[in-house]
């Protein structure tokens, strides 16, 4: 570990974030983990105006960085100030393994009732130690994390805060000595069961005793500006109900709710307005795509799959038409020629995109830093050919063989050199792109979801053309089932070029997420590809979902039907999530060792071209 | 005349603590001759059962670890020139097949389809090996049993078993043992205490938590043993495990601190 004097930055959520997620869940390494446990985002910024004067039912003021978890997940502050680099790092880890303690060990929300501040707060302190020894009991390691934070001495000032923080010490490290008669008190009571500490509930009749003790010492405290020490501990919201506004959400809720807000209200006009496009664009292909699926099939040829297809006249923009069936779990069976696919050849923009097709400097860098990755699948996919007339060695089997011949009075095959060139493309991809309204969503740092697979894709296809791979690129949204759209950004045997670069430039996040649709189309695409192994990469940001599926595990099960279908034809189906709770979905979609999951989207690029050169291998 | 295959016999049983009914099921597969196949996670104890099998069985075992480059003639032998003409010597399987071994193809996706198809035959009621190049059919010797071993992870994503090749054989689906059984093996592998061997287990449960999240696979009972084996050397709790199962598993700097915050608070 560096030396402190190196370090003149503190730790910022965004550099912890991963690694807290992939800490918290081998923390909860236990079968039957709740999703929230395993959310964990920053703090969201402060509303300007925060109401001074509230109920105090959580023990940090605004501004001040401490941690909190409700049911939507666990918030760490976005910076530890306080700390240098290395100490920051080591508070979120600290702060993280308290919330979990407290969701571990039973920490309920309840109600104040008659708590005076003064024993709401000696309650939760107590509470606090109640879990961390719970759980440093099953992890003894812990204790040591969370004790560079226990600083109080018994020379602290003589306030009520002070004496907090020496509590939570005292309660904490049983080394500690401190005469004080409240802390020689908590901690007789506290350890007055052996072989453990309090029950939650005992933990609250013992709170309340402190508190009338401390209630009487007429210490220095302002309920406003009291601060939960030390830093890694939550700001005790999670505890306590808010009786006196049952339907105020809190603080933090209030915060949230105007982050989210603002991307949501601007992403119903883009919809608004993209749906205007599509029908504008493409509304005969979709009359026609209707009298399809009414069942008038003159003209229209079903595959052995059940995908029927109707061929179009040539139009810009639009390919096919093709009805894929869809399996409905409730009935347990497929509903043939159930959803409509329309084809779209995403057109490169006619508007002269020279501004932006030159690629910024952190492009560049990620293409720098990702050449090694690329140049080794190009090394990979040069072969040794056996048995060939000609060539730059022999072949030793083949020359073995030919003598054997020789003596065996028979005439020797000649094919007796090997030689090394590339071999012959066998392995074929298709890049499937979730194109769902929700990759419109905003980053912390501005850039969308999409922008992020954007980029990343860009580069893949880049440095896999380099390396002289054979892919395709293609992407889905869906309006229900009668409105499914295909993009198909680049084909298999097209080679890559700028014209494919700059028709991803133009992705536009739309509607929903059909998956088992888009697949069942990706697949067809694929069959007609000469190479051996067949894969169909999916990226995706969230689950299968569409306006007229209102049962999440409808599409779901349908998903898990086309990737079948598709393994059955031999095409494998891997998916790639960028939803850090996906495991839920994932897993029965796509099959156990068949999906990744991405908790931090920054690191797609170099995800997918890892990812790819695994798969290709 | 000594035995062909004396230098595959197991001379003492390795140690083989069953987590379930494998022994009995591998038993009675074997008196039926039904070719078998071992499924679980990398490190979980697929080679040790098959060895621990052929030392109860009293066979000799011939294993055979798969590759890409591995082919027809790897496995079932080749001519070779020498001073007098050309010689055949018999590959691995076709050792097995004539002399009554049981015959292990370790990691068997690895190897290509064309080469599995040798198998085949083998693999039903004909029980024999064909050997087109020396003209010969080789009957499979009454003792002789195929095992193959496959790991249904993230490297197959592309590669599997044909169905076809899949259809002959029954399977066995191993896994890390239960925690209690997990740590009582990595105290015997290791001799180190069954408290700390605990410990290790638990680090172990908690690093396969990842698997899917930065890691692939999360430390197997082998890395354990491993990790258990430097400590009963004197070596520290965090320095073993981090030579022996975090710097292993992984090379991202993400994935390391996590794994090393999980192992502070393990062991600190």
């Amino acid at each position: 570990m560096p030396a402190a004097t190196e370090e003149p930055l503190s730790a910022s959520f965004a550099d912890v974030e991963r690694a807290l997620v992939m800490f918290a869940r081998g923390m909860l390494s236990a079968p039957h983990v709740r999703p929230e446990e395993l959310r964990i985002s920053q703090l969201p910024a402060a509303p300007r105006n925060v109401p001074t004067r509230r109920l105090p039912l959580r023990a940090a003021p605004p501004g001040v960085h401490r941690s909190f978890a409700n049911l939507h997940g666990l918030y760490l502050p976005r910076a530890y100030p306080m700390f240098g680099h290395s100490a920051g790092r080591r508070a979120y880890f600290a702060a993280t393994a308290h919330l979990l303690a407290h969701l571990r060990h039973g920490t309920r929300l309840e109600s104040p009732g008659s708590l005076k501040p003064i024993a709401r707060i000696l309650v939760s302190l107590l509470e606090d130690a109640r879990v961390e020894w719970l759980l440093a009991r099953e992890l003894p390691g812990l204790n040591w994390l969370w004790s560079e934070f226990h600083v109080a001495r018994p020379s602290e000032l003589a306030t009520f805060p002070g004496l907090c923080s020496r509590l939570s010490r005292a309660l904490f490290d049983p080394t500690y000595a401190d005469p004080h008669p409240v802390i020689v008190k908590a901690r007789a009571l506290f350890w007055r069961t052996s072989g453990g500490p309090p029950s939650h509930e005992e933990c609250r009749r013992v709170g309340s005793l402190l508190g009338n003790d401390v209630g009487q010492m007429r210490l220095t405290f302002n309920v406003h500006d009291y601060t939960v020490m030390p830093v890694y501990r939550d700001d005790h919201q999670l505890q306590w109900l808010d009786e006196a506004r049952p339907d105020q959400p809190t603080w933090f809720e209030q915060a949230e709710d105007v982050a989210r807000v603002a991307p949501e209200s601007d992403g119903g006009e883009n919809r608004s307005q993209s749906k205007s496009d599509v029908e504008g664009s493409s509304g005969e292909s979709r009359d026609t795509g209707r009298a399809a699926d009414g069942g008038e099939s003159d003209g229209a040829g079903a595959d052995s799959h059940g995908a029927v297809t109707r061929e179009l006249e040539p139009q810009p923009n639009v390919g096919r038409t093709v009805l894929h069936p869809e399996w409905d779990y409730v009935i347990r069976t497929s509903r043939p020629a159930f959803c409509t696919v329309f084809e779209r050849r995403a057109e490169a923009p006619v508007v002269e995109r020279s501004a932006r097709q030159v690629p910024d400097q952190e492009f560049v860098d990620l293409r720098r830093q990702l050449q090694p990755l690329a140049r080794r699948l190009k090394l990979e996919s040069i072969g040794r050919v056996r048995r060939q007339t000609e060539g730059d060695v022999l072949d030793l089997d083949a020359a073995i063989d030919a003598s054997v011949d020789l003596r065996l009075g028979r005439t020797p095959d000649d094919r007796v050199y090997a030689r090394t060139r590339p071999r012959r493309q066998t392995f074929a991809v298709l890049l499937l792109l979730d194109l769902s309204q929700s990759t419109g969503d905003r980053l912390p740092n501005g850039a969308s979801v999409l922008d992020v697979e954007r980029r990343a894709c860009l580069l893949w296809a880049e440095l896999l053309a380099r390396a002289g791979d054979s892919f395709a690129i293609a992407g889905f949204s869906s309006n229900g089932r009668h409105e499914v759209e295909y993009h198909r950004f680049k084909d298999v045997p097209e080679p890559w070029s700028a014209t494919h670069a700059a028709r991803l430039e133009d992705l536009s996040p739309r509607f929903s997420t059909r998956m088992g649709a888009a697949l069942r189309h990706a697949g067809r695409d694929l069959r007609t590809a000469r190479q051996e192994r067949r894969l169909v990469l999916l990226l995706t940001d969230g689950e299968p979902s569409d306006i007229d599926a209102p049962d999440p595990r409808y599409l779901r099960e349908d998903a898990r039907h086309a990737v079948a279908e598709l393994r059955r034809q031999s095409i494998q189906v891997f998916g790639l999530s960028v939803d850090p709770a996906a495991d839920g979905y994932v897993r029965p979609i796509f099959g156990e060792g068949r999906y990744w999951v991405l908790d931090r989207i920054e690191s797609l690029p170099q995800v997918l071209l890892r990812l790819y050169a695994r798969l290709a291998k | 005349m000594a035995e062909p295959l004396h230098e595959y016999r197991l001379e003492r049983a390795p140690y083989y603590r069953p987590a379930g009914d494998e022994v009995s099921l591998f038993e009675a597969a074997y008196a039926s001759r039904l070719p078998l196949m071992l499924k679980g996670p990398t490190g979980c104890g697929k080679t040790r059962l098959v060895e621990h099998m052929a030392h109860r069985l009293g066979r000799p075992l011939v294993t055979v670890a798969c590759h890409e480059d591995l082919t027809a003639t790897d496995l079932a032998g080749r001519y070779l020139l020498d001073a007098q003409g050309t010689r055949w010597r018999d590959g691995p399987l076709t050792l097995a097949v004539r002399h009554g071994a049981i015959c292990y193809l370790d990691e068997i996706v690895e190897a290509r389809q064309d080469t599995l198809v040798i198998i085949h035959p083998l693999s039903d009621s004909r029980r024999y090996l064909p050997l087109d190049k020396k003209n010969e059919l080789v009957r499979a010797h009454p003792d002789f049993l195929l095992v193959i071993s496959y790991n249904p992870g993230y490297q197959s994503a592309t590669k599997d078993l044909k169905a076809s090749t899949r259809q002959r054989f029954g399977a066995i689906q191993l896994d890390y043992p239960a925690p209690e059984l997990e740590a009582e093996i990595v105290a015997h592998e290791s001799e180190v205490d069954l408290g700390l061997a605990g410990r290790l287990v638990a680090l172990g449960r908690r690093t396969r938590a990842l698997r899917g999240h930065g890691l692939d696979e999360g430390a197997s009972t082998r890395m354990l043993i491993h990790a258990a084996r430097l400590i009963v050397r004197g070596i520290e709790p965090q320095p073993a495990c981090r030579l022996a199962i975090i710097a292993p598993v992984t090379d991202d700097v993400d994935t390391t601190e996590a794994l090393e915050a999980l192992l502070a608070a393990e062991f600190a």
